[in-house]
């Protein structure tokens, strides 16, 4: 299992575009990927699914933590967390 | 590969939605307005609905998003004339569920099955935080 605690800056934090381009991100892996946001504690970790990401409201400046457990953890991992760091090309 | 098909009383505001879905990345999938009375004025038209259903007739699938319920009823008359791909029509809100829909279908083994019931799963959507 691998985890990472990130903090998401772009603005529109983890919605519409952004929200996508994370669900088709961890699509291409086999490992699955969980995500809490840390900022709202009333919110679970749940599955990443376009519907959770909403639901979880991840805006700019929250805490997200990231779990993936599978063949490919370390590397989907790596790769969401380029992409959160990156402000999801925005 | 699923099609969405956005069906409104409003022309502009089914274009609005295909615009919203196509910035949120969705040019990965067919999105096609079919809005407004043949005259463009409020209504619906089912030759309109039909030539958006032609659009996507290359789709394995056609999910049917409508802003209120009685535009239900024009989808399904232009289904009487339809022979193509499966359609459903979603009981999703049309905004939010076609963005789910877009998510999901940009998937492009997704089935039609699973399309709507990521769009359906809109209803419970919340936007507010208490």
């Amino acid at each position: 299992m691998t985890e990472v605690v990130l903090t998401v800056n772009n603005p529109v934090g983890l919605h519409a575009r952004p929200a996508k381009v994370f669900v088709e991100t961890v699509r291409a892996y086999k490992s699955t990927v969980t995500i809490q946001n840390l900022s709202r504690p009333q919110t679970k970790e749940v599955p990443v699914t376009a519907f959770n990401l909403l639901q979880i409201g991840v805006r700019q400046g929250h805490q997200i933590r990231l779990r993936a457990s599978g063949e490919d953890a370390a590397e989907v991992i790596a790769a969401l967390t380029k992409l959160v760091e990156e402000n999801f090309g925005e | 590969m699923i099609g969405l098909l956005i069906v409104s009383h409003s022309a502009r505001l089914a274009e609005g939605v295909q615009e919203f879905v196509g910035q949120i990345g969705g040019d990965q999938i067919p999105v096609v307005a079919a809005g407004g009375a043949s005259d463009g004025s409020l209504g619906t038209s089912v030759e309109r609905i039909l030539a958006g259903l032609e659009q996507l007739r290359a789709a394995d699938g056609i999910l049917a998003l409508v802003d209120l319920g009685s535009a239900v009823m024009s989808v399904e008359t232009a289904l009487e004339h339809f022979s193509g791909p499966p359609v459903q029509i979603s009981n999703a809100p049309l905004v939010e569920g076609a963005y789910l829909a877009a998510v999901e279908a940009s998937n492009a083994e997704a089935t039609l099955d699973q399309v709507a019931a990521a769009a359906l799963q809109a209803r419970e959507l919340m936007k507010v935080y208490e």
